[in-house]
């Protein structure tokens, strides 16, 4: 049976009714694996709802969304919170830092806000992306101008597809009506133009790949990307 | 007429207020017709089967080439009569049988295979 993931769910963190309504309605929708949004003045102590996730039977990430002005900006976020998190998103909303970001092999996710005229996953960004392109569903429903949205969404597909780019459905859901079953969502790639698998792989086994990968480079920070220790010599050799 | 093959989809509604069934078959058609068009509305046949209140689950049936169409559709829907809504599948099957949960069903067979057994025995 395939394991579903959702790695962008950004609950307000003191509303726990709302967080175990969510809880309760992923659980339905056999999601194993969740991102939680939380800020760094958050992170120590965990906030509640990440404990009420865990206590649920979830398997839950960090996540930090970063939302640079500059590229220094993002460059020094990265250096500070990297170490930090499970998983570094970064909001392209200036080309300027989408350049940066989709290059930096420290960012797991990139994703373009709709509200940005002009700036769009694009062919020659693609061609250098080492992150995984997010595609959010709430971003995608609400709000005038689904049909512009969606054609912009098939089009960033394509691009993606063309270069091989990663990509990553997540429902960045604040409440429980925002969530989406990640079956349902994997159709609705599919339809904007990605092969079924891939659209199966985008909302399972690469979101889970990329909190696996982290976690591992979390514990052994000083090792190169792919590499792994398998067994440390004994005392006896 | 060749009706084709069919899938029925057993679907939940989450919704902040009650929903009624015409409201809910409204809502599905205006979407397909939004996302797939009159044309592609035409080819998915969609209809609803039954919607029980209680629950909030109902049951559609499409074509089976147009599943995936269906389940994108449900989707993108986050409103119906101006009610936040979320509509989610939970089971996809071939027969209206098949959406019974699958631990019924396997009670079901042990019961069946428990009887079977007796039988022999008795026999």
């Amino acid at each position: 049976m395939r394991t579903y993931a959702d790695l962008h769910l950004c609950p307000p963190l003191e509303d726990l009714t709302n967080a175990r309504s969510m809880a309760s309605l992923l659980a339905e929708l056999q999601v194993k694996t969740v991102g939680l949004v939380v800020p760094p003045e958050r992170l120590s102590p965990l906030p509640t709802i990440a404990e009420l996730f865990k206590g649920s039977g979830f398997d839950v990430a960090k996540r930090l969304n970063l939302k640079p002005k500059s590229r220094e900006d993002l460059l020094r976020s990265l250096r500070r919170f990297r170490g930090k998190y499970e998983i570094i998103a970064v909001e392209c909303g200036m080309l300027s830092v989408s350049r940066v970001a989709v290059r930096d092999g420290r960012v797991d996710i990139v994703y373009f806000p709709k509200q940005e005229r002009g700036n769009s996953f694009r062919g020659n960004l693609a061609s250098t992306c080492r992150a995984a392109l997010e595609i959010n569903l709430s971003e995608l429903t609400s709000g005038p101008g689904f049909g512009a949205r969606l054609r912009s969404l098939k089009r960033e597909i394509q691009i993606a597809a063309k270069a091989s780019t990663k990509v990553i459905g997540s429902s960045k859901a604040s409440s429980p009506y925002e969530l989406r079953s990640p079956r349902d969502f994997a159709a609705m790639l599919h339809l904007m133009g990605l092969p079924l698998d891939s659209a199966l792989r985008a909302v399972s086994e690469t979101p889970l790949d990329i909190v696996r990968k982290n976690r591992l480079r979390l514990q052994e920070s000083e090792l190169q990307e792919g590499v792994r220790i398998v067994r440390r010599p004994t005392r006896s050799g | 007429m060749d009706k084709g093959s069919q899938r029925y989809v057993l679907v939940k509604f989450l919704a902040r207020d009650p929903l009624c069934t015409d409201s809910i078959e409204q809502a599905v058609q205006q979407s397909i017709e939004e996302m797939v068009g009159q044309l592609g509305s035409a080819e998915m046949r969609m209809q609803m089967i039954g919607f029980d209140e209680g629950v909030c689950k109902a049951v559609f049936r499409c074509s089976s080439g147009s599943i995936e169409k269906l389940r994108a559709v449900l989707a993108v829907m986050t409103h119906v009569n101006g009610n936040p809504t979320a509509a989610m599948v939970l089971r996809s099957s071939g027969t209206i049988k098949g959406l019974r949960t699958p631990i019924r069903r396997r009670r079901k067979y042990h019961a069946r295979s428990i009887s079977a057994v007796a039988n022999g025995a008795s026999k």
